[in-house]
C-alpha cells in the first residue's frame, strides 16, 4: 500500500509544483501588463529627438540685398560683369547654444531706365518720391543704389544716405578694386539697415541660459547697477540711471518697490526726436505747434545719431499690448485739466500702431485720474524756488500710483502706461533731476516693460489775476512728443549704428522707417524663436522627468505644431522671407506656451505612483506572497535534487 | 425679457421731453449725496449715492435686441473691504474729499447692514435720443446699530458714525448734499434735534409717503465755512419709543420646503399690504439646472383661491447649460398673501462638478420683484434732474404709483453628496474579494493531498475510552 501511496502522492507534487509555476507565469506574463495597462497615465508620444534637435538649431538669417549700379559708379570693365551675385556671410557672435549665421545676399545689376533718371535728379528728396511708387519691396530686402562718385544727389561730404523706406544710396568709385570697395561699404549700410549684434543679443538676452554670455549687453535687464551707470557715462543722448545706487541698491529696491523693481531710464530732447513729430505736423498740415531746434528746422533729414540707445527697453514677446494714457491731476482745486487725447492718438499714436500692426495688436485707451499722487514728496531747490525729484527716488514713484491705474484689470494684454503728471500747485513747478543734479530736459523718465511718465508744469503765469481752477489746456504736441520717443523705445526700436558720413533721413509720418520695422521684426523673429525653443526644452525636460503627468493628444499636437513652426520659421529666415517667417515664430511662441500651460499637465499630478501602488496593496499582497513561497519552496527543493546526483557520483 | 420693460421705463421715464432739450449737460459731471435717516429704533442708516456721468460716441440703435440680452446672478459672496477698494476707486474724488471720505471701511464693515451697488446705464441726452450719455450711478447704504456701537446713548454724529467729518466738498462735483429725514420728527421739535440747524429743507413724495429732510449744500460755503467742518449730530430729546416701522405695501419671502434628498418644493410668499389696491407684480426666477422644476405643479394661491397669471414665460434648463428661467405676472389682491410653490427634483452632479464643501449646501438666486407700488399722497411731477438722486431710485411712473424692484433672500438648498472615498473604497474591496478567491483556488489547484494515518491519540479519544471503560464497551 507504501508503494501506490508514495507515488500517487509523488505525482500529486509534481502538479502542485506544476500549478504553482503556472500560476506564476499568469501573473507574470498576463496579469502584470494588463494592471499596469489599464492603471497607467495617459502620455502621447512627443518629438524628443526633435526637441533637442532644436536646442543646438543653427539660425541663417538671410538679407537679400540688390545693389543697383548707375552708369558712371563703376570703371566700364567692370559694368561689363554685371549682373552677379555675391554673398556675404558671417557668424554673428553669440555666446549662446543658439547659432546665428547672418548672409547678406547681394545681387548687383545695372540700372533700368528709370532709375536712372530717378537718380540723376538735383536732390535725394526727389529721388525718394520718384521710386516711392512703384517699388513695394518685401519685408527685409534692401535696394542699394550705387552713384557715380561725383554725383550731387548727396552733399560733398556725405558718402552714403540711408531712406525711411528700405533704399539706401552709396557713392561709387572708379579704382580698380571698385566692386570690392563698394561691396563694403553696401554691407556697412545694409548691417545699419537690418541686423546688428546688439539688435539679436538684447532680444535674446531674456530667452536664452546666460551660460558664458559677456556681460555687457545682459547686464542693464537685470539688476546690477554698477555696470549701468558706467553705461551711462558712456552715453551721448540716451542717459540711463538706476534708481538706487551702490550693492545695497537691488536689495534696497526690492524692500521698498515690491511691484517695481525697475530701472529708470531718462529720455533728452535728441534731435531725432524732433524731426520725428515735425515731420508728423507737416503732414497733417498742422504747423502751428512745431517748436524745433535751430538744427531741425529743415523738417526730415537730419544727420546726427546716438550709437547706442538704451537695449534694455525691449519689451518682452507678446501678441498684443494696451496702451494706457493717463492723466494725474492731483489737485482739481488748483487745476482745471483738459486734454485733447483722441485727437493727438489719433493724429500721432495711431499711424505709428498701424505701422506697427505686424508685431501685435494694440488697444488704446486714456483716463484722468484725481487725487494721484507720487509716493515721493518732492525737494524744494531754493536756488530755482522750484521742487524737484531726485534720480534715486524716482523708483518710489510708480507704486502708489500704480494701485489707482487699474487698467491691467481689463486686459489680458499687458499694459504700457504713459502718465502725464500736472504736479499740485504747492509743488510746481516740478523737475526732474537725473543723477548729476542737472534737471532732465524732458522732465520725463520711462521703465522698461512699464511704461514713461512726464511731469507736465502749468505755465506760472496761467496763475496771475485768474482765481482758482486755473483753467489747463494740455499741449499734446509737447506730450506726444516724449510719449511716443519713449514709445519708441520701450518697443526696442532702437537707433541704428550708422556707418561714418552716411546722411540720415527721418521717418515720416509714422514715426518709424520701414527699415526699422524689418530690424524689429528680425529680432523679434529671433526672440521668438529663442523663446519656443526654451519652453519646448523645458517642456520636455519636465515630462521626461516627472513620469505621472497626462500627455493629451491635444497638447501632443500643440507640441508637433510648435516644434514644425520652428522649422519653418528657421526655413524661412534662411530664404529670406521675413514677413513669412516672423508669422511662424509667432505660431510657434503661442502653441508652445499653449502646450506649456495646458492645464491638463497639472491633473494627476496629486496622485503620484506611491498612492497608486498602496491602493493596490489589497491585491497584491495575498496574491504575492503564496506565489512567492512556493516559487521559494520549489527553488530549494530543485536546488536539493540537483545536489543529490552530485553527491552519488 | 419682460423684465426689460421696467428698466426701459425707467430709461424713458429719465429721458422726459423737455428735460435734456434745454441745456446741455456738462461732461463728466458728479453729482453725490448722502441721505441720513433716523429709525424709530434708536438705529441710524445712512445711504450714499454718487452719479457720474460722461458723453459718449456710441450711437443709440432702434429698439433692443433680445438674443443679446442677459441675466447673471451671483447668489451669495461674502463682502469685506475688497469689495470697498476697487468701488472707491471708481469714484473721480476716489476718498480724498467730498462725501467720499467717509468711506473708510473699518467703519462700514462694523454695521448691521451693508448694501453696495453699481449700476451702469446709457440715458439719452435730448429728446430724439440721438445721442447717449453714460451713467454710473453707484450706491452704498449702511445702517448703524445704536445700542451696541453707541454704548447704550442713542444720539449720533457723523464723526460717531464714520470717524470723520466732512470738509470740503469734492471739487468735480456739480452738486453735494446730505439730506436728514426729519419727517416723523419735524412737527415738535421735542423729539430729535439736528445740530447744526439746517439753512433750507426739502419737502417730496418718496416711496408714495410725503417725506421732510434737512439739506446741507457742501457747494455752499456758509455750511462748512463756521467751524472748518461739518460735524452733523442727531440728539434724541425724548428717547425713541420702541413703535414698530411701517410696514411696506409690498414686501416678500422665500423658502425651501421638503424632506429627504429627493424631491423639495421651493416656494415665495408674495405680501401686498394695501388695505384697498390691488396691483400686478412681475416675478422673476432663475433656478439652476441642478434643481429639475416640475412645472406642472406650480400653483398660485392667493386668499385660498387659485390666481392664475396673466402671463408666464418658461425656458426650460439644459443641464450643465443654462438654468430655468421662470418669468410671471402676478396680480396681487389688496391686502392678501399669494403663495407661488414649484416642486423640483434635486439632480446628481458628477463628482468632479461638486464645490470642495458640498454638505454646506448650493446656493438658489433670489427672484426679482418688480412693481408699480400704489402711493399714499399723490406725488406732483417733477423735474427729474432738478431732484435728489434718492428720489430718482424710485421713480413714478404717474402721480398714483412708483416703481420698486425687490429681490428676495437667497436659498442654500443641501444636494445629496456622493461618498467621495467611494472609487478608493470600491477597488479595494473588489481587490480583497479577488485576493479571497484567488487564494482558495490556489490552495486548491497547488496543495497535495495525501491520506494521513490516523493517529494514536487525542484528548477525545482518551475521554471516550474512559466513558467506554465506566460502561464496560471495549475501548475505541
Amino acid at each position: 500500500m507504501a508503494a501506490p501511496g508514495a507515488a500517487a502522492t509523488d505525482l500529486e507534487v509534481v502538479r502542485g509544483k506544476r500549478a504553482a509555476l503556472f500560476f506564476a507565469a499568469v501573473v507574470i506574463v498576463l496579469g502584470l501588463p494588463l494592471w499596469w495597462k489599464t492603471t497607467e497615465t495617459y502620455r502621447a508620444p512627443l518629438p524628443y529627438s526633435q526637441i533637442s534637435g532644436l536646442n543646438s538649431l543653427q539660425l541663417r538669417l538671410m538679407v537679400p540685398v540688390t545693389v543697383v549700379f548707375t552708369q558712371e559708379s563703376v570703371p566700364l570693365d567692370d559694368q561689363e560683369k554685371l549682373p552677379f551675385t555675391v554673398v556675404h556671410e558671417r557668424e554673428i557672435p553669440l555666446k549662446y547654444k543658439l547659432k546665428i549665421k547672418c548672409r547678406f545676399q547681394k545681387a548687383y545689376r545695372r540700372a533700368l531706365d528709370h532709375e536712372e533718371e530717378a537718380l540723376s535728379l538735383g536732390s535725394i528728396q526727389e529721388a525718394e518720391t520718384m521710386f516711392a511708387e512703384p517699388s513695394e519691396q518685401a519685408e527685409g530686402s534692401l535696394t542699394v543704389y550705387v552713384i557715380s562718385e561725383h554725383s550731387s544727389l548727396l552733399p560733398q561730404d556725405m558718402m552714403s544716405y540711408i531712406g525711411p523706406k528700405r533704399m539706401a544710396v552709396v557713392r561709387g568709385i572708379m579704382h580698380r578694386e571698385a566692386f570690392n570697395i563698394i561691396g563694403r561699404r553696401v554691407i556697412q549700410v545694409a548691417q545699419a539697415m537690418s541686423l546688428t549684434e546688439d539688435v539679436l543679443a538684447a532680444a535674446l538676452a531674456d530667452h536664452l541660459p546666460e551660460d558664458k554670455w559677456s556681460s555687457d549687453k545682459r547686464r542693464p535687464l537685470k539688476s546690477s547697477l554698477g555696470r549701468v551707470t558706467r553705461l551711462c557715462h558712456g552715453k551721448g543722448e540716451g542717459n540711463e540711471l538706476c534708481g538706487d545706487s551702490g550693492a545695497g541698491g537691488e536689495s534696497a529696491c526690492k524692500r521698498f518697490t515690491p511691484f517695481f523693481c525697475g530701472f529708470i531710464f531718462f529720455l533728452k530732447h535728441s534731435v531725432f526726436l524732433i524731426p520725428l513729430l515735425s515731420s508728423l505736423c507737416v503732414h497733417d498740415g498742422n504747423q502751428p505747434h512745431f517748436r524745433g531746434e535751430p538744427s531741425s528746422t529743415q523738417p526730415g533729414v537730419q544727420a546726427a545719431f546716438d550709437p547706442q540707445m538704451p537695449l534694455a527697453s525691449l519689451t518682452p514677446v507678446f501678441i498684443g499690448y494696451e496702451i494706457t494714457f493717463s492723466l494725474l491731476n492731483p489737485d482739481p482745486k488748483s487745476h482745471d485739466v483738459h486734454w485733447d487725447i483722441e485727437g493727438a492718438v489719433r493724429r500721432y499714436v495711431q499711424p505709428f500702431l498701424n505701422a506697427l500692426r505686424a508685431v501685435g495688436n494694440f488697444s488704446v485707451d486714456s483716463q484722468i485720474l484725481y487725487y494721484a499722487v507720487l509716493g515721493v514728496n518732492p525737494r524744494f531747490d531754493p536756488a530755482s524756488s522750484s521742487y524737484y525729484l531726485a534720480a534715486h527716488s524716482l523708483p518710489h514713484v510708480i507704486n502708489p500710483v500704480e494701485s489707482r491705474l487699474g487698467s491691467s484689470a481689463a486686459s489680458l494684454y499687458p499694459v504700457l502706461n504713459f502718465l502725464l503728471y500736472v504736479p499740485e500747485l504747492a509743488h510746481s513747478p516740478l523737475y526732474i533731476q537725473d543723477k548729476d543734479g542737472a534737471p532732465v530736459a524732458t522732465n520725463a523718465f520711462h521703465s522698461p516693460r512699464w511704461g514713461g511718465i512726464m511731469v507736465y508744469n502749468v505755465d506760472p503765469k496761467a496763475y496771475n489775476g485768474s482765481e482758482l481752477p486755473v483753467r489747463v489746456k494740455v499741449d499734446m504736441v509737447r506730450v506726444m512728443e516724449v510719449f511716443l520717443a519713449q514709445l519708441r523705445l520701450l518697443f526696442g526700436i532702437a537707433q541704428p549704428q550708422l556707418p561714418p558720413k552716411c546722411l540720415f533721413s527721418g521717418p515720416k509720418s509714422e514715426g518709424i522707417m520701414s527699415w526699422e520695422l524689418d530690424r524689429l521684426l528680425w529680432a523679434r523673429s529671433v526672440e521668438n524663436l529663442a523663446t519656443a525653443t526654451t519652453t519646448l526644452t523645458s517642456l520636455a525636460q519636465l515630462l521626461g522627468k516627472i513620469s505621472n503627468i497626462v500627455i493629451k493628444d491635444d497638447v501632443a499636437s500643440e507640441v508637433y505644431r510648435a516644434v514644425a513652426a520652428v522649422q519653418k520659421a528657421a526655413e524661412e529666415l534662411a530664404s529670406g522671407h521675413l514677413a513669412s517667417a516672423f508669422v511662424a515664430s509667432q505660431e510657434a511662441v503661442t502653441s508652445s506656451e499653449r502646450a506649456f500651460f495646458d492645464p491638463s499637465l497639472l491633473h494627476l499630478l496629486y496622485f503620484p505612483d506611491d498612492q497608486k501602488f498602496a491602493i493596490y496593496i489589497p491585491l497584491f499582497l495575498p496574491m504575492a506572497v503564496p506565489i512567492l513561497l512556493s516559487l521559494f519552496k520549489i527553488f530549494l527543493e530543485t536546488r536539493k535534487s540537483w545536489k543529490k546526483p552530485e553527491k552519488i557520483d | 425679457m419682460a423684465a426689460t420693460a421696467p428698466l426701459s421705463l425707467l430709461v424713458l421715464l429719465l429721458l422726459g421731453p423737455g428735460v435734456w432739450g434745454q441745456t446741455e449737460p456738462p461732461r463728466d459731471s458728479l453729482r453725490e449725496e448722502l441721505v441720513i435717516t433716523p429709525l424709530p429704533s434708536g438705529d441710524v442708516a445712512a445711504t450714499f449715492q454718487f452719479r457720474t456721468r460722461w458723453d459718449s460716441e456710441l450711437q443709440r440703435e432702434e429698439g433692443t435686441d433680445h438674443s443679446f440680452l442677459r441675466y447673471a446672478v451671483l447668489p451669495r459672496e461674502v463682502v469685506c473691504t475688497e469689495n470697498l477698494t476697487p468701488w472707491k476707486k471708481l469714484l473721480p474724488c476716489s476718498s480724498k474729499a467730498g462725501l467720499s471720505v467717509l468711506l473708510k471701511a473699518d467703519r462700514l464693515f462694523h454695521t448691521s447692514y451693508h448694501s453696495q451697488a453699481v449700476h451702469i446705464r446709457p440715458v439719452c441726452r435730448d429728446a430724439r435720443c440721438a445721442s447717449i450719455s453714460w451713467e454710473l450711478r453707484q450706491t452704498l447704504s449702511v445702517v448703524f446699530d445704536a445700542f451696541v456701537t453707541g454704548q447704550g446713548k442713542q444720539d449720533w454724529s457723523l464723526f460717531r458714525m464714520f470717524s470723520r467729518t466732512l470738509t470740503e466738498p469734492c471739487p468735480l462735483a456739480s452738486e453735494s448734499r446730505v439730506y436728514v429725514d426729519v419727517t416723523n420728527y419735524s412737527q415738535d421739535n421735542e423729539t430729535l434735534e439736528v445740530y447744526p440747524p439746517p439753512l433750507t429743507t426739502y419737502q417730496d413724495v418718496v416711496l408714495g409717503t410725503r417725506k421732510t429732510y434737512a439739506v446741507y449744500d457742501l457747494l455752499d460755503t456758509a455750511v462748512i465755512n463756521n467751524s472748518r467742518s461739518l460735524n452733523l449730530q442727531l440728539k434724541w430729546k425724548r428717547p425713541p419709543g420702541n413703535e414698530a416701522p411701517p410696514t411696506p405695501f409690498l414686501y416678500a419671502q422665500r423658502y425651501v420646503s421638503g424632506y429627504g434628498l429627493h424631491n423639495g418644493e421651493l416656494s415665495t410668499l408674495l405680501y401686498n399690504t394695501h388695505p384697498y389696491r390691488a396691483f400686478p407684480v412681475l416675478l422673476l426666477d432663475t433656478v439652476p439646472w441642478y434643481l429639475r422644476l416640475y412645472v406642472h405643479t406650480l400653483t398660485i394661491t392667493s386668499k385660498g383661491k387659485e390666481n392664475k397669471p396673466s402671463y408666464i414665460h418658461y425656458q426650460p434648463a439644459q443641464d450643465r447649460m443654462q438654468p430655468h428661467l421662470l418669468e410671471m405676472l402676478i396680480q396681487l389682491p389688496a391686502s392678501s398673501v399669494t403663495k407661488v410653490s414649484i416642486q423640483f427634483e434635486r439632480a446628481l452632479l458628477k463628482w468632479t462638478e461638486y464645490t470642495p464643501d458640498p454638505n454646506h449646501g448650493f446656493y438658489v438666486s433670489p427672484s426679482v420683484l418688480s412693481a408699480l407700488v400704489p402711493s399714499e399722497v399723490a406725488a406732483q411731477p417733477v423735474d427729474w434732474e432738478e431732484s435728489p438722486l434718492f428720489n430718482t431710485l424710485f421713480p413714478a411712473s404717474d402721480s398714483s404709483s412708483y416703481f420698486v424692484r425687490l429681490y428676495t433672500e437667497p436659498l442654500l438648498v443641501s444636494l445629496p453628496t456622493p461618498d467621495f472615498s467611494m472609487p478608493y473604497n470600491v477597488i479595494c474591496l473588489t481587490c480583497t474579494v479577488v485576493a479571497v478567491c484567488y487564494g482558495s483556488f490556489y490552495n486548491l489547484l497547488t496543495r497535495t493531498f495525501q491520506i494521513e494515518e490516523p493517529s494514536k491519540g487525542g484528548l477525545a479519544r482518551r475521554l471516550a475510552n474512559l466513558i467506554r471503560r465506566a460502561r464496560g464497551v471495549p475501548p475505541l
